[in-house]
């Protein structure tokens, strides 16, 4: 697996061993767009939160954003500019510094900030009873009710709901002057709200339009705050695929093999012809596509696809205009199109006089998608029969005007077309999805749980 | 009045600075100039209804934290807040109104959301040009400098003003670039002010009003609680700068009672008749900047935290200078300010102040790319960082502005100028406990083809970065042209082939040398930042072969 998705040979990843830097959170990505592919959704939110970091990837098109310079080893809380840049092809994650672990405590303004220190496992959150005080994202699930103390990881942990009230209580609580539900409330919410300025600010950055796209979350902590952030960003609807740990290697395998060359040759649209056009990427094309005929690849199974970093003639950053299917010369006539449509798409507005320059070309071999079966659901055929209903328990939603009582769903025992409205929790061992006040939870013919997000102002 | 919680207050904070973040984020990426892409010589500020600053980018010059919440005073007294409609676009590059010199647009637009005027945002960037002589310390008025344009409607309800953007087109070099940073900081103002009624309707808020009292009471009590630290008494400082042909004065006298602090320029020499004179309203904010710097450098930026600290000049000290005073490079004397007045607490505040730096170095280029096209564009390099207690000065950081440094592949690209060699510059830094950070060698060839203006506006040729408790001053900035002395002020015409060395300043230690921790100084003699000959005589340690081999 490489860094951009594709999938390389040995032999390529030996040459080239670069390529598979950040090969590992690719995955989830592919993962996000295999199901987009799945289930006909073209243009997804893919969104995984673990224990330390929380990942996000925009896909448009059925294909994870990809970009081609990204910082390995920084050096300071996660910040960008603080480690080293690395020039290769990559899915354009987001990572923030946002998990389970995150410390949460009173910053200088006196207001609550989580993260980007981080309990991690050990001595990890304060409930874990392993010598950790401080009070962390994990707590304040606990405390809210999110998690369920007595069936952490499928009942394997036991989560000690006194020491997060203790811990939030002391160094939020009696800072602030508030209790520790509120405090764990805090806690919960300043998370979502930065995974949802993340995605908003990467997403302005890409000309990505996210609102009406569907969010595909997963990870230990991804479903506990998928709806919430969902619903700061307009967005209508959050899938949670079954077994997502399975189908992240899935995701690996449904990869096509790929290999991607990009050339810089910046030079202005008006300087080039049909021709000259054609010319320059042809030697790329051949590049590119030898890789794959070397890994037997049949030729008539290779596609190519075209890319261009392309600006305003002055401007310093660019703009990637992939080029549709079709005969290179006559996309050479519509670039000014093509530029024009993309920039007003982000940024509002486009000049028509200014001349363009051409920064980088790009040029993706690109052999068949695997075939894939389609899958079963998670529980096997025995589950569907057993009551999905497991309990009630309280939990807080400032909607609901603090804690009420809530019935929580065994995710094992559903069957497609299950219907829950929420405030509503499905558990399953790696995870608990929190359904809110006003959400609707289906179950697809797949086994993915389908949300539909209540779209009105978020409750204080 | 709604009140906040500190758990909504942060949450609602928070989303207001991202907001400006995002304001940021489209001004970079539609700019055509290098002094907002790669220098990031911009800021971005969320205003009230009233027109009190309460949020700013993160990428922000700071000065313009401090001139953002005067200059917006300025444009509601032409143009009243109550009289502005959906669509306007204010602006104004007057100097005494907006950031201290012609160079700066500041273009502001209000906000409506469900038909009340709620807010504005305003957007400050550095443009490449203003016609005139060109950003140069030449001048002896005003006049010569450029463009001066009072606060004026860009658009007018959202009809855009073309007969002014022509103005300014016919009286500019690189006009593309000018009119397209113009049109990139209307375009930025435009996203904010939907995110900002986005934002407004997903929290179910009709008025910003009781929020912003909350985020500038909030500020203001956390900054009069750091104050409150600093031990009451009156401070005083007293440096030399260079000016022209003779040396500046400048003074403060620092008054800290309490919870608030006043800060006096009395005594600060005269204007001159060049091009480095400052306006009241950029010393205000870097006096202001200063403070905030000793206290809660954390906290974001608004109009809470100025309200402690009064700043006062007297009329026509070049602290303050009046019309028709010259002020393009107003921060080649503004900028020392911020170590004037660590200079005066450095003993009230020892741990937190920072030994002077070697600050930042911007000179103007004009003439014409080896393809013909014009250029007009500023290149910044920087000296080293001012030592702390407990922490080295970083190499080539500006300080105390914080704009990036031009990479060469832009510079060649910008200017087909070639950069022939950029290396740090050993024993640069000023010795101490804790070491200045180290300069820079940088050689730039006029490979253009044609003849090449260069304006300097250097500082710390004469003066160097000056090291508190114990430790040293840092080297001394210098010019040459083809192996000979230059003014540091000058404006020259380079030949083609000419070749332009310039060693950057390094920045001041903090501490005795002697006390530096023996391995800290192996790994700079390591690094080549010091060498040994320095460390034996800056330090006062031999170092041997065995200790520089050992790993």
């Amino acid at each position: 697996m490489a860094s951009n998705g594709g999938t390389i040979t040995p032999d390529i990843a030996r040459r080239f061993p670069v390529r598979i830097l950040e090969s590992g959170p690719a995955a989830g990505a592919l993962m996000s767009a295999l199901l987009g592919r799945r289930l006909g959704i073209p243009n997804l939110l893919s969104f995984d939160m673990g224990g330390t970091t929380a990942k996000g990837c925009l896909i448009r098109g059925m294909e994870p954003l990809k970009k081609y310079t990204f910082e390995v080893a920084r050096m300071h809380e996660f910040k960008a500019g603080s480690g080293l840049p690395v020039r290769i092809p990559v899915i354009d994650m987001i990572e923030i510094g946002a998990g389970g672990g995150s410390i949460a405590e009173v910053d200088a303004r006196n207001v609550i900030r989580v993260g980007p220190r981080s309990a991690g496992a050990d001595p990890g959150p304060a409930c874990y009873g392993q010598g950790g005080t401080r009070p962390t994202l994990t707590d304040a699930d606990l405390v809210l009710g999110y998690l369920d103390g007595g069936f952490f990881l499928g009942g394997k942990m036991r989560l000690d709901r006194a020491a997060a009230e203790h811990a939030l209580g002391g160094e939020i609580g009696r800072v602030l002057d508030i209790d520790a539900a509120r405090a764990a409330w805090g806690t919960h919410e300043i998370i979502n709200e930065d995974v949802a300025r993340a995605f908003r600010v990467h997403a302005s950055e890409r000309g990505f339009d996210y609102r009406g796209c569907t969010m595909i979350a997963f990870g230990g902590a991804g479903p506990v705050h998928a709806l919430r952030i969902a619903r700061k960003l307009k967005i209508p609807r959050v899938v949670l695929p079954v077994g997502a740990g399975v189908m992240s290697a899935l995701g690996l395998l449904a990869s096509p093999l790929s290999f991607e060359i990009v050339r810089s040759n910046v030079v202005l649209v008006n300087d080039l012809d049909r021709a000259g056009f054609i010319a320059r990427f042809a030697p790329i094309a051949e590049d590119a596509q030898s890789y794959l005929l070397n890994a037997g690849v049949a030729k008539q199974d290779i596609r190519l696809i075209h890319r261009l970093d392309m600006r305003y003639y002055g401007q310093g950053y660019d703009l990637e205009i992939v080029l549709p299917e079709g005969e290179l010369g006559e996309l050479f006539d519509q670039l000014p199109k093509l530029f024009a449509q993309s920039y007003e798409q982000i940024f509002g507005m486009s000049f028509l006089t200014q001349a363009l320059e051409i920064v980088n070309w790009k040029t993706e071999a690109r052999g068949p998608f695997p075939k894939m079966r389609e899958g079963q659901g998670p529980g096997g055929a025995s589950a569907a029969k057993r009551s999905a209903l497991k309990g009630r328990r309280t939990a807080y939603f400032p909607e609901a005007g603090g804690y009420r009582d809530c019935p929580v769903y065994d995710r094992y025992a559903l069957s497609p077309d299950d219907h829950i409205e929420g405030p509503a929790f499905i558990e399953e061992n790696e995870s608990t999805c929190v359904v809110g006040v006003g959400d609707k939870v289906a179950v697809d013919r797949y086994f993915n749980l389908v949300a539909e997000i209540l779209a009105q102002g978020d409750g204080q | 009045m709604t009140t906040y919680d500190p758990v909504s207050l942060g949450i609602l904070w928070d989303r207001l600075i991202s907001i400006t973040d995002e304001i940021v984020s489209t001004l970079i990426r539609t700019s055509f100039s290098i002094n907002v892409r790669e220098s990031y010589d911009l800021s971005c500020v969320l205003f009230d209804a009233s027109g009190n600053p309460i949020a700013q980018g993160s990428y922000s010059v700071p000065s313009f934290t401090g001139t953002s919440g005067p200059t917006i005073a300025h444009m509601f007294k032409k143009y009243p807040a109550d009289s502005l409609r959906e669509g306007d676009v204010i602006a104004t590059n007057d100097p005494w109104m907006g950031t201290g010199h012609l160079y700066d647009i500041s273009v502001m637009r209000p906000v409506f959301h469900r038909g009340r005027r709620v807010g504005f945002t305003m957007s400050i960037t550095h443009l490449p040009d203003v016609g005139g002589a060109g950003n140069s310390a030449g001048p002896s008025e005003i006049y010569e400098e450029g463009l001066r344009l009072p606060v004026c409607k860009l658009m007018n309800a959202g009809q855009l003003n073309t007969e002014l953007l022509d103005i300014i087109r016919t009286n500019v070099r690189v006009n593309e670039q000018v009119i397209g940073d113009i049109m990139a900081n209307i375009s930025c103002n435009e996203v904010g002010g939907r995110l900002l009624s986005e934002f407004m309707d997903e929290y179910g808020i009709d008025d910003l009003t009781a929020l912003s009292q909350a985020i500038r009471d909030q500020s203001e009590r956390v900054i009069r609680e750091k104050i409150a630290e600093i031990p009451d008494g009156r401070y005083t400082n007293q440096i030399q700068i260079e000016g022209i042909d003779q040396p500046i004065t400048l003074a403060c006298e620092i008054v800290k009672r309490g919870q608030s602090i006043a800060i006096d320029f009395s005594g600060t020499g005269g204007c001159v008749r060049a091009a480095i004179n400052v306006p009241f309203c950029y010393t205000r904010a870097w006096a202001a900047y200063s403070i905030k710097c000793l206290t809660c450098p954390e906290t974001p930026n608004n109009e809470g935290q100025i309200r402690p600290i009064a700043v006062t000049a007297p009329d026509d000290c070049i602290l303050n200078a009046q019309p028709p005073w010259p002020t393009a490079g107003r921060h080649s004397v503004g900028h020392f300010v911020v170590p004037l007045i660590f200079g005066a607490l450095a003993e009230a505040v020892p741990n937190v102040v920072q030994a002077d730096p070697g600050m930042m170095n911007i000179f103007n280029v004009q003439g014409r790319h080896r393809d013909g096209r014009d250029i007009a564009s500023l290149f910044f390099l920087a000296g080293g960082f001012g030592a702390h207690d407990g922490l080295d000065g970083t190499p080539t950081t500006p300080a105390p502005s914080n704009m990036g440094v031009v990479p060469t592949e832009v510079w060649e690209n910008l200017t087909s100028m070639s950069v022939i060699k950029r290396e740090l510059l050993a024993d640069s830094g000023g010795a101490g406990k804790f070491r200045g950070g180290v300069g820079q060698e940088v050689v730039l060839r006029n490979d253009t083809g044609h003849p090449l203006t260069v304006s300097f506006m250097g500082l710390r040729t004469q003066f160097a970065a000056a090291g508190f408790h114990g430790g040293k001053a840092g080297g001394l900035r210098r010019y040459t042209i083809n192996d000979k002395e230059a003014h540091p002020k000058g404006r020259y015409v380079l030949a083609p082939g000419d070749t332009v060395v310039i060693h950057e300043a390094g920045g001041g230690g903090f501490g005795d040398p002697r006390g530096r921790d023996r391995q800290a100084l192996i790994d700079d003699v390591r690094k080549g930042i010091v060498s040994r000959a320095g460390a034996q005589r800056d330090f006062g340690v031999e170092i041997s072969d065995e200790e520089l081999d050992a790993r």
